[in-house]
């Protein structure tokens, strides 16, 4: 009883740590607004620039926070599990090289848009479709997936095989992004790159739409599926001999979670670590039982967004930093004083 | 009832394509406790896999049932009403010996009293164990009986258990062959059990002595049991009936 009651208030800690984030992410910001005029413009009164800050800067942003935050963290538990490998997260499936390649692909070879100017200058700047890069992103996100899926499924899903494959296929996107970036423009070559960085500022209620699209189901069947995810904690074998079918567990586990990654990295760029890190520090805290993992990594991974977020905005001065790479800046620190301290709730 | 026919299994060793199991045909019969000993190598916890679906036969077939259940998966067994003990327990971790039981049981909720009898019947004390986490604070012995109870959960058809006796204490032992004889005396289930343990092997309606990959000697606990005897010299079986010959 004592663990589900630590259980319930690390969870209500979390969330409330999130709520008040969130409120910072949405009430602080370089345009100094107070907090009445930020209440005010959230209800659409006071200045039109206000209004505006509030509703189409800030609110899609801290959405973006608490969405990607969450099916990042839990995609990297879903894989972590199901490929019994501490060190799985969305990159080792090579969804996040998949997803650069088509952005890079889209920004560098169609101009951002699709068969229209080509590689040259004009293009860039007409932003012929703004969604053109992330739709690439998706695309080949999800073909990658199937490529691996589909190749993992002659060794039965073996984990060690997934593994291998998404690290071999990963490197094949990395070498022909590399060989995109060398023959782009320097133009071309300054908008992929930029791409890259992992940034809430592309946030729009669109995306932020299309990453809930793929995060609420997801969520949902994950913490559905929380009991099968236990038994398989025991082994492979142990959990078929409970009756549970691993290898389509496996497929659709690490299907479902490399959806949510992509429609989250063709979104909004590469955000790393977040798979890692947020898994580790709940199993750390409230063991691996992922009735209670699920939803701390699901809070953890939106918190560490919004934290990186009001950091990188902070920092900045005026402009925001790349939300990626403070993600790691942030978050590799707190994984490594976690995994150095003695307190043992569980082994990552 | 199970039926093995000519079943073979081989795998590549260093040495050459080396044969585990050759040609091995048996029925068992519905709610019978059969056992299985003999020598180490000599087959028996591969036989036992070939049956639960861990490995499967390079040859022949086994019949679950009258249904040839050869390719299905551990999984698909599983619903089939089979449940399989490993001689090494598997390392559960972070999860509540109730909430264990609960998962190999099958239900949304097992009740309270019914995960204690499943513990009871190892010779666990449940209101020790009930909210415990299964974790490395517990001993192996200790893992291997919340497997064993896990597997009663289960409520199984076929239960095979690999060496049910190992690393647990005599206490436990002595609670676990009295579950085992209940079980058998209630007709709940057919039983494959592999032991070297006289108190289980007493238990068997039949013995078989697995030795070289095939069912070296067949009978009853009267006609098996005089037959065996353990070398002094090497510490190796010799099976009376071979030796003769």
């Amino acid at each position: 009883m004592k663990a589900r009651s630590r259980a319930r208030h690390v969870i209500a800690a979390l969330a409330l740590a999130v709520l008040v984030m969130a409120l910072v992410c949405l009430f602080v910001g370089a345009s100094r607004m107070s907090l009445s005029d930020g209440v005010a413009a959230l209800f659409g009164k006071g200045s039109a620039a206000n209004v505006r800050i509030l509703r189409s800067i800030r609110v899609p942003r801290v959405l973006a926070a608490l969405i990607a935050g969450a099916a990042l963290s839990v995609s990297g538990l879903v894989m972590q599990t199901t490929l019994s490998n501490a060190m799985a997260s969305p990159s080792t499936m090579g969804v996040s090289n998949a997803a650069v390649f088509g952005a890079n692909l889209s920004i560098i070879v169609f101009a951002g848009g699709f068969l229209s100017t080509g590689n040259n200058l004009a293009g860039y700047t007409a932003g012929v479709n703004p969604f053109a890069a992330s739709v690439t992103a998706f695309l080949f996100s999800a073909l990658s997936i199937l490529l691996i899926l589909a190749l993992c499924r002659v060794k039965a899903f073996s984990p060690n095989v997934v593994v291998l494959a998404g690290i071999a296929v990963g490197a094949v996107w990395t070498a022909a992004t590399t060989l995109l970036q060398f023959y782009a423009t320097d133009v071309g070559l300054s908008a992929a790159v930029v791409w890259n960085f992992g940034d809430l500022g592309r946030a729009t209620y669109k995306t932020d739409l299309l990453m809930l699209c793929a995060a609420a189901p997801g969520l949902a069947v994950f913490s559905a599926l929380a009991w099968r995810y236990n038994a398989l904690l025991s082994g492979d074998a142990a959990a078929g001999s409970m009756g549970v079918n691993v290898s389509r567990l496996r497929f659709f586990s690490l299907l479902l979670a490399s959806l949510m990654t992509a429609a989250c990295v063709s979104s909004l760029g590469v955000i790393g670590f977040v798979g890692v890190i947020c898994p580790h520090v709940a199993k750390r805290l409230l063991g691996q039982d992922h009735r209670v993992s699920i939803p701390a990594s699901a809070l953890m991974g939106s918190l560490l967004l919004l934290c990186a977020d009001a950091f990188s905005r902070s920092l900045g001065s005026g402009s925001a930093l790349p939300v990626g790479a403070i993600t790691s800046l942030l978050g590799a620190p707190f994984f490594l004083a976690i995994i150095f301290s003695r307190k043992e709730h569980g082994q990552c | 009832m199970l039926e093995l026919k000519n079943i073979h299994y081989s795998v590549d060793a260093p040495e050459g394509r080396t044969e585990i199991l050759r040609g091995v045909s048996l029925v068992i019969p519905d709610k019978k406790l059969i056992v299985l000993t003999g020598p180490n190598g000599g087959g028996k916890t591969t036989l036992a896999k070939a049956i639960m679906g861990l490995v499967t036969p390079t040859g022949g077939s086994i019949l679950w049932n009258g249904e040839d259940v050869t390719g299905l998966s551990i999984t698909e067994r599983a619903r089939r009403g089979i449940s399989y003990g490993f001689q090494q327990p598997p390392r559960f971790k972070g999860i509540r010996v109730k909430d264990l039981l609960t998962i190999a049981s099958g239900q949304k909720f097992l009740p309270r009293g019914e995960a204690c009898r499943y513990l009871t019947q190892v010779g666990l004390c449940a209101a020790d164990y009930l909210d415990r986490e299964v974790d490395s604070a517990l001993s192996g012995g200790e893992v291997k009986r919340i497997e064993i109870a896990t597997i009663l959960a289960r409520q199984p058809q076929l239960m095979i258990l690999d060496e049910p006796e190992a690393g647990i204490d005599l206490w436990s032992f002595a609670r676990l062959t009295e579950t085992f004889e209940e079980i058998h005396a209630r007709q709940d289930c057919t039983m494959v059990i592999i032991s070297h343990q006289e108190r289980i092997i007493s238990l068997a309606d039949e013995i078989l002595v697995i030795d070289k990959g095939v069912i070296a000697r067949r009978g009853t606990r009267d006609e098996v049991f005089a037959d065996i005897v353990h070398s002094t010299t090497g510490g190796c079986p010799v099976i009376y009936g071979e030796a003769k010959k």
